[in-house]
């Protein structure tokens, strides 16, 4: 039983010498054997244990003891055990060789300070401290300074432990040519033998996936997501100024020219000598062109676009203002001899199964000089852009339907007859009238791309299970147009009666002309500023006086007023 | 600023360092700089963890001083370590050779 003076001995629980506690450690200590009693008698200097055999040491009842002797044995049982766990003998501790039992138990019991190893604070607070370090530029500074130091140090010690580094390391250093390499910027005494190899910016890894670095850190990079975002509106509505910058970028990033490569025919490509390369291909060879045939070519492929850029009789640079932030243009050649004007046979359009920014596409496309081009994509997260891109002619699109040929997409039926498309209509233009028979689109990918003013017919046909689809082509074209046209074997060979000036119909409402790429598409929505008119402060004053009508003086008495309404015919 | 304890160039260069050496598990160009980008934030914030989470509660506090000052110069951080004995160097090199071991050791790093 716990003796209650031994018990008043200490409040703390971790001195407490009462026996049971004592009891405890001691067994602690006899269960490890006789070597723990020689260690014990020997090296605690004890004098409680020191006279006792093995079996009285395995035998001994602390209760028996009295209270010194009872604080006595705690000290020594104390110092004893810290001892063995912890694995060390103070037979080679110089310090407690010669110390008492007692000396031992305070030195276990109250370590001593390690300066070298502090106190480790809780994280919470290492958190706090670290979040206004960052905030701090000094610290941040100093602590970069250190770190720089310390990174190449601790690249060595790190290819070291793998193995990677050295003769490795010294190869490549001597295969970097004049390459710059951290070598030529530390101080080699200080670092030692060992070489460093430069941090590559763009290489290959392991598994193959080519990596560059200075897409992300360049924004003027030829492949740069962010290349979109060049200023165009320094030099908008400016052709000549718009022609230089655009030829400035080209020449300080020659690869820019890649992406423009696709207007060229194949006869000018093959002048160029790049008929047989990728658009991929082309773009590595003008960004080391200097390198491969000293920039002869690249010259060759600049001045073209150059003559391009320039030729104001063939081409056009169309300006616009986006979504009231973005000023832009786009540069389209002028389409031969149809004054922007086409047939509904001269549109296509696709749906891309190709989505971008998840979303998917529509495209527009539009017979241009006998080349099938993209005009417009419709995005539903971007809305539309206008964009040029002419489909090559190894390129191909989804192809007419071979039965039907243009008639499933043309306007055989009252369509073209009534809306007098006669000639330039379905059966002329679609493919014949423009010299596209044998060389018509045919599939480029047929998984990418779905026609799909064929799919509506193709899908109403199978709806209403006919396959003559009457489809009107030109929606404004009314019932009541219609019957005034010779229709029906009565009115073969002859002519509507055309009557000048008949009163006894009403006058017909004249509707506003609709001209061609008039960019009058204000919807009065949210795109109401979209796709302004581009024109002059003079112009528009130079038109708005032209249409000024003289006006009289304003009649103010009552018989002046009657008097110019009977001139009007007005009683 | 940034929210780098450490400039982040001079990190990266040490991660590149270690990307180099290691098959990953990444398919595209946007997939490696993500990683690279994780890597050496990571990076950032576990040697700024060894250094003051090695201070002592009442260190830390005097740091904290220097901090909220906002003029100390960077010789008075200098100073602060050296004072307490705290080797900065060290604890930056022996966070990193640790970070680099578990990259390149790590089934999925």
């Amino acid at each position: 039983m716990p003796n209650p003076e031994i018990m008043s001995f200490s409040n703390s629980e971790s001195t407490d010498p009462s026996a049971e506690h004592i009891g405890e450690d001691l067994g602690t200590v006899q269960a490890r054997g006789a070597m723990a009693m020689d260690v014990a008698k020997e090296q605690t200097g004890g004098q409680i244990f020191q006279n006792l055999s093995k079996e009285e040491f395995n035998s001994f009842d602390v209760s028996k003891l009295s209270n010194e002797q009872l604080v006595q044995a705690y000290h020594e049982v104390t110092a004893l055990r810290a001892q063995i766990e912890q694995g060390s003998s103070a037979q080679n501790s110089e310090n407690t060789q010669n110390m008492s039992a007692t000396e031992v138990a305070q030195k276990v019991a109250e370590p001593e300070p390690t300066p070298q190893e502090p106190e480790i604070i809780d994280s919470e607070r290492a958190r706090s401290t670290l979040d206004k370090a960052k905030k701090n530029q000094s610290a941040k500074s100093w602590l970069t300074k250190k770190t720089m130091a310390v990174v190449i140090a601790a690249s060595l010690l790190v290819g070291g432990a793998i193995g990677y580094y050295g003769a490795e390391a010294s190869t490549s250093s001597a295969e970097s040519g004049g390459r710059t390499t951290v070598e030529d910027n530390i101080d080699q005494d200080a670092l030692g033998q060992e070489t460093i190899e430069n941090t590559e910016l763009t290489g290959e890894l392991s598994n193959g996936v080519h990596y560059d670095y200075r897409e992300y850190a360049d924004y003027d990079n030829k492949t740069s997501e962010y290349a979109f975002g060049y200023d165009k509106s320094e030099f908008f509505n400016d052709r000549e100024a718009t022609e230089d910058a655009w030829m400035e970028m080209a020449n300080k990033s020659p690869e820019y020219i890649s992406s423009y490569i696709d207007v060229l025919t194949d006869e000018e490509k093959a002048e160029l000598g790049i008929d047989n390369m990728s658009t991929s291909e082309l773009d590595d060879y003008l960004s080391n062109a200097q390198n491969i045939d000293g920039g002869a070519k690249q010259q060759k492929i600049f001045e073209k676009l150059n003559q391009i850029a320039r030729d104001k009789e063939n081409t056009r640079y169309e300006f616009y203002y986006e979504n009231d932030t973005e000023y832009s243009y786009y540069h389209v050649f002028n389409d031969e001899n149809k004054d922007g004007k086409y047939s509904p046979e001269e549109m296509r359009v696709y749906y891309s199964k190709v989505p971008r920014n998840g979303a998917p596409q529509v495209d527009v496309y539009r017979l241009i000089n006998g080349q099938w081009t993209k005009v417009i994509d419709l995005n539903i997260q971007c809305g539309f852009q206008p964009n040029q891109e002419t489909v090559p002619e190894n390129m191909q699109l989804i192809p007419d339907n071979p039965d039907t040929g243009s008639e499933t997409t043309g306007s055989e039926g009252t369509g073209s007859e009534g809306t007098g498309s006669e000639g330039t209509g379905s059966e002329g233009t679609g493919s014949e009238g423009t010299g596209n028979e044998g060389t018509d689109i045919n599939p480029k990918d047929p998984d990418n791309l779905i026609r799909i003013d064929q799919n509506i017919d193709e899908n109403i046909s199978t709806d209403i299970g006919t396959e003559n689809i009457n489809h009107n082509p030109n929606p404004g074209v009314s019932e009541a147009d219609k019957t005034n046209k010779p229709s029906g074997e009565e009115h073969k060979g002859t002519k509507p009666e055309i009557k000048q000036n008949d009163s006894s119909k009403s006058a017909e409402k004249v509707q506003p002309q609709k001209t061609e790429n008039s960019h009058n598409q204000d919807k009065g929505g949210k795109n109401d500023k979209e796709y302004k008119p581009v024109q002059s402060k003079e112009e528009a004053q130079k038109k708005a006086d032209s249409s000024a009508t003289e006006v009289k003086n304003a009649p103010t008495d009552k018989q002046s007023v009657s008097n110019e309404l009977k001139d009007l015919g007005i009683d | 600023m940034d929210n780098y304890l450490i400039d982040r160039e001079t990190l990266g260069k040490f991660v590149d360092e270690l990307i180099k050496r290691k098959a990953l598990p990444v398919n595209t160009p946007e997939e490696l700089n993500s990683l690279r980008e994780e890597s050496i934030k990571s990076l950032d914030d576990k040697i700024g963890m060894a250094i003051f989470g090695s201070l002592t509660a009442e260190q830390d506090t005097e740091f904290n001083q220097l901090l909220d000052r906002g003029d100390a110069s960077e010789s008075e951080f200098e100073d602060f370590f050296n004072r307490i004995g705290l080797d900065v160097e060290q604890k930056i090199t022996d966070t990193m050779n640790a970070f680099g071991a578990e990259f390149l050791g790590g089934q999925n790093a």
